[in-house]
C-alpha cells in the first residue's frame, strides 16, 4: 500500500541527457538572441535530431514512452523558455499519429514545423502558436482536421508579450487536406497542447522562484539579506508551495491521461489552472523582489514574467480553464 | 543520432493513487458510521472534546490507536501512508480524533526516547485505549515560540516540583498524562533550559478550566500549583527537551485539513444543486477553484508522507500540506458563505440552514486550523528556511 511519487528511470534518464542539451542550446544567452521572435532554428535542428519528438509518439523509437517522459521534456521547455516549437510540435505530433498522417515522420525530424489554430475556422485572422514558422497548420473546419500547407512566413510574426514566433493568420478560406474527420482528435489535441504548457508553465514557474529566492539570499537592505524580511520569505514560501503543487498536479494528470482514467480531462483542467496562475504569481514576485533591477530588460526575470502570462494566453487564458473545470465537475 | 533510451519503463512508474489506501480510508469511515453511527458521532462533534472514550476503544480493538508503531511496541507497522489513510478515514467518518492523534504520536517519542518504565506503563494503556495524552507545550505567554515556555520545574530529590500555566491543553480533561514542556534551568538560553516530561494529571495540584472555542470545540487552561512527579516521569535528558520536541514536531507532521475542504465541497456541491445555483457561472467557478484547492491539498499531503515513507529529506514540504489547506480553507468558506447570502449565516440544525450548516460551521472552525500544530507563520519560516534555503527570521 503506497503511492510513489520518484521520477520513474526513464523520465530521469530523458531528464539527465536533454537537460545538459537545453543548458547548451537553450542557454539565456540564447533565449536572448533568439528575441524578439523566440526562435532558434539550430537549437530546433539539434534537438528533433537528439530525437525530443520521438520520445513522444509511442512506437516511433524503439521504446514506447508517452506523457510522462513528454511533459518531462516539456518542463525543460519551460525551465530554459527555450526558444523552439516543442510544445505545439508534441501535441501535433500525437495527433498526426493517431491519425497515421504520412506527414508525422517529417514533423519528428524536425523537417516540417506543423502547428494549429487553437479556434474553429470561420471568425476571422486569429492567432496562431508557431504560425510564423510553420509550414503547416493543422484547423478545424466543420468537425473536420485539415492540414493547411503554406510557405513559413516570418512577416506573418505579431510582436506580443511572450516574444513567441506566433502569427496573426486568416484561414478560413484556405484550402486543406483532411486528417481526420472528427472532432474527438481535436479535444484531444487542445487537451495535449494544454497539458505541454502546464508542464512547461510549471518548471518556468519553478526555475523563477529560484531566481527569488537567489536574490533574498543574496540582496541585502537594512543590514540583512531581504530574506531575512517575513514580508518577503513568507510571501516566497507560498510561492514554492503554490509550485510544488504545479509540479505535482500536473504529473498526475499526465500520468492519469496517460492510463486513460477517467478523471483525467478534469485533473488536466485543474493542472492547466495551476500551472497558469503559479507561473503568473511566481514570476511577477521575483520581478518585484529585484526591484528596480526586475523591470529592466538586462535583467532575466522579465524573461519569465512575460511568457508565464503569455504562454497561459496561447492556451486560451486561466478562466476558461476554470469553466471548463465546471463543466467537468458539474456537467 | 536519435537518443536511445536503453531503460525498460515496465514496472517502474510515479503511481498517484492505490486501490489498497483507499479501500483502508472507506472501511474506517464505515467502521464509524456502523458502530458508531451517525447521531452519535454528531453528539460527540457537538460535545466538542475531540476525543470520545467508547469509540477510542472501539478503535482500540481494532489494534489501530497503535497501528503506525512497529509490531515489537504492540502496533501494525502501518506504513506512513496507511497511517494517512487511518486518519483521513476517520476525518471522512466524522470522529474528530484530537487525542487519538496525540496519544499516538506521543507513544512514538516514548518508543524512541522513553525509559523501560514509561514502555512498560504506558504503551499498553495507549494501545488498548484506557489511556490518552493531550499536549502541554503552549502557555498564556508563548505559543510560537514555544520555547520560552516559562512553566518550572525544580527537583527536590527524586521529585519535580512543578508551577506554572498551560493554555490550550485540548482533552486534558479526559487524557491520563500530558506531554509538558517546564523550564529546569532559567539561567541558560531559552531553549537549552527545556525538559520533557509526563505528568499524570490526577496528581495533586492540577486544575483544569474549561476554555470553549467559537468552533463547538472544548479545550483547557491547565494550573500546576506545587505538582509534584517523580524523575521516572521525565522523558529524555535533563534539558533536553529541545530534542524530544524536535522529535515529536517531526513526527507529528502530515497534518492537513483535506477533509474539512472535502466537507465544505459537498455542502457547497448540494446547496448548489438544490437551488439551482449550480447554473451561476460564479458559483461554478468557486466551486471549481475549491475542487482544485482539495486535489492539489491532497497531493501536498501525499508529497510529504511520501518523502517520509521513502526517507526522503522534509525540505518544507511537511509543513506545506498544512499552511495550503489550512489557508484555502478560510478562504474558501468565506467565499462559499458569500455565495449563500442570507441564509448562509444559520446554524445546523436552525430551519432554513443552507447545505446543513456545515459551511457556517467550518467558516467557524477555519481560524483555528492556520493556528494550534503550528502557526501559517512558522511553518511558513519553516519552508523559507528548509526549503528555500533563506536566513533564519525569528530567534
Amino acid at each position: 500500500m503506497t503511492i510513489e511519487l520518484r521520477p520513474t528511470e526513464l523520465q530521469a534518464e530523458i531528464l539527465g541527457t536533454f537537460g545538459s542539451i537545453f543548458a547548451k542550446e537553450a542557454s539565456i544567452e540564447r533565449v536572448r538572441a533568439a528575441e524578439p521572435m523566440g526562435h532558434d532554428a539550430s537549437a530546433w535542428r539539434r534537438l528533433c535530431a537528439l530525437g525530443c519528438l520521438e520520445v513522444a509518439v509511442p512506437g516511433a523509437a524503439e521504446s514506447a514512452s508517452s506523457l510522462p517522459e513528454t511533459t518531462a521534456l516539456a518542463g525543460l521547455v519551460g525551465r530554459h523558455v527555450a526558444p523552439v516549437p516543442f510544445l505545439e510540435s508534441v501535441a501535433v505530433a500525437r495527433l498526426l499519429a493517431a491519425a497515421q498522417h504520412p506527414a508525422l515522420p517529417d514533423v519528428l525530424r524536425g523537417e516540417r514545423v506543423i502547428t494549429f489554430a487553437p479556434r474553429t475556422l470561420g471568425s476571422g485572422p486569429q492567432v496562431v502558436p508557431a504560425g510564423a514558422v510553420a509550414d503547416g497548420v493543422l484547423v478545424i473546419r466543420d468537425g473536420a482536421v485539415l492540414l493547411v500547407t503554406r510557405t513559413p512566413d516570418r512577416a506573418a510574426w505579431a510582436a506580443n508579450l511572450g516574444s513567441s514566433p506566433v502569427a496573426v493568420l486568416d484561414l478560413d478560406s484556405e484550402r486543406g487536406d483532411v486528417v481526420a474527420a472528427d472532432g474527438e482528435i481535436w479535444r484531444r489535441l487542445l487537451q495535449d497542447w494544454r497539458l505541454h504548457l502546464a508542464a512547461a508553465l510549471a518548471e518556468l514557474a519553478s526555475r523563477a522562484l529560484e531566481i527569488g529566492a537567489e536574490q533574498a539570499r543574496s540582496r541585502k537592505q537594512f543590514g540583512a539579506p531581504i530574506g531575512a524580511y517575513q514580508a518577503v520569505s513568507h510571501r516566497l514560501a507560498d510561492l514554492a508551495t503554490m509550485v510544488d503543487a504545479a509540479r505535482l498536479m500536473v504529473a498526475k494528470a499526465a500520468w492519469a491521461r496517460e492510463l486513460g482514467r477517467g478523471d483525467a480531462p478534469v485533473l488536466g483542467e485543474m493542472a492547466w489552472v495551476q500551472a497558469t496562475r503559479t507561473s503568473e504569481d511566481a514570476s511577477s514576485a521575483t520581478v518585484h523582489f529585484l526591484g528596480g533591477y526586475g523591470i529592466t530588460e538586462e535583467y532575466d526575470a522579465q524573461l519569465y514574467f512575460r511568457r508565464a502570462k503569455a504562454w497561459a494566453l496561447l492556451g486560451g487564458g486561466r478562466r476558461a480553464g476554470i469553466d471548463r473545470l465546471a463543466v467537468g465537475l458539474l456537467g | 543520432m536519435v537518443f536511445a533510451i536503453s531503460m525498460a519503463a515496465a514496472g517502474d512508474s510515479v503511481d498517484f493513487d492505490d486501490d489498497e489506501l483507499n479501500a483502508f480510508s472507506d472501511e474506517v469511515a464505515q467502521f464509524l458510521q456502523e458502530f458508531v453511527g451517525e447521531a452519535e458521532l454528531r453528539r460527540i462533534h457537538l460535545q466538542g472534546d475531540g476525543h470520545d472514550a467508547e469509540v477510542h476503544r472501539l478503535l482500540a480493538q481494532q489494534g489501530w490507536i497503535a497501528g503506525p508503531w512497529p509490531t515489537a511496541h504492540g502496533g501494525l507497522g502501518w506504513s506512513p501512508f496507511q497511517a494517512m489513510a487511518f486518519r483521513l478515514g476517520l476525518r471522512r467518518g466524522g470522529y474528530p480524533a484530537i487525542l487519538l492523534a496525540t496519544s499516538t504520536f506521543v507513544g512514538h517519542v516514548i518508543q524512541q526516547l522513553g525509559s523501560d518504565f514509561h514502555k512498560a506503563e504506558v504503551l499498553p494503556a495507549l494501545a488498548s485505549g484506557e489511556a490518552v495524552i493531550c499536549l502541554g507545550y503552549t502557555e498564556p505567554d508563548s505559543g510560537s515560540d514555544v520555547m520560552a515556555a516559562r512553566t518550572k520545574a525544580v527537583l527536590q530529590g527524586d521529585e519535580w516540583v512543578i508551577d506554572g500555566t498551560k493554555m490550550f491543553t485540548t482533552g486534558a480533561h479526559l487524557a491520563r498524562y500530558t506531554f509538558l514542556l517546564a523550564r529546569t534551568d532559567p539561567d541558560v538560553a531559552k531553549h537549552k533550559g527545556l525538559t520533557m516530561f509526563l505528568v499524570p494529571l490526577d496528581t495533586p495540584g492540577i486544575t483544569i478550566n474549561p476554555v470553549r472555542t467559537i468552533s463547538d470545540e472544548r479545550s483547557n487552561a491547565v494550573f500546576y500549583d506545587g505538582v509534584r512527579v517523580h524523575d521516572r516521569w521525565r522523558i529524555g535528558d535533563l534539558h533536553g527537551g529541545v530534542h524530544v520536541l524536535a522529535l515529536a514536531l517531526q513526527i507529528e507532521q502530515g497534518t492537513s485539513f483535506l477533509t474539512d475542504l472535502e466537507c465544505l465541497y459537498s455542502a457547497s456541491l448540494a446547496w448548489a444543486r438544490a437551488s439551482a445555483k449550480v447554473e451561476d457561472p460564479v458559483v461554478r467557478g468557486a466551486i471549481a477553484e475549491l475542487a482544485l484547492d482539495i486535489e492539489l491539498s491532497k497531493l501536498l499531503l501525499e508529497q510529504g508522507v511520501w518523502r517520509r515513507a521513502a526517507g526522503v529529506p522534509d525540505e518544507g514540504r511537511g509543513p506545506m500540506s498544512k499552511l495550503f489547506s489550512s489557508e484555502r480553507l478560510i478562504e474558501h468558506t468565506g467565499v462559499m458563505l458569500d455565495l449563500m447570502g442570507e441564509a448562509g449565516c444559520l446554524i445546523s440544525g436552525t430551519h432554513g440552514a443552507v447545505g446543513s450548516g456545515e459551511a457556517e460551521r467550518l467558516y467557524r472552525f477555519a481560524p483555528g486550523t492556520t493556528i494550534y500544530g503550528g502557526t501559517s507563520e512558522i511553518l511558513r519560516s519553516r519552508i523559507a528556511e528548509t526549503g528555500l534555503g533563506l536566513a533564519r527570521s525569528r530567534g
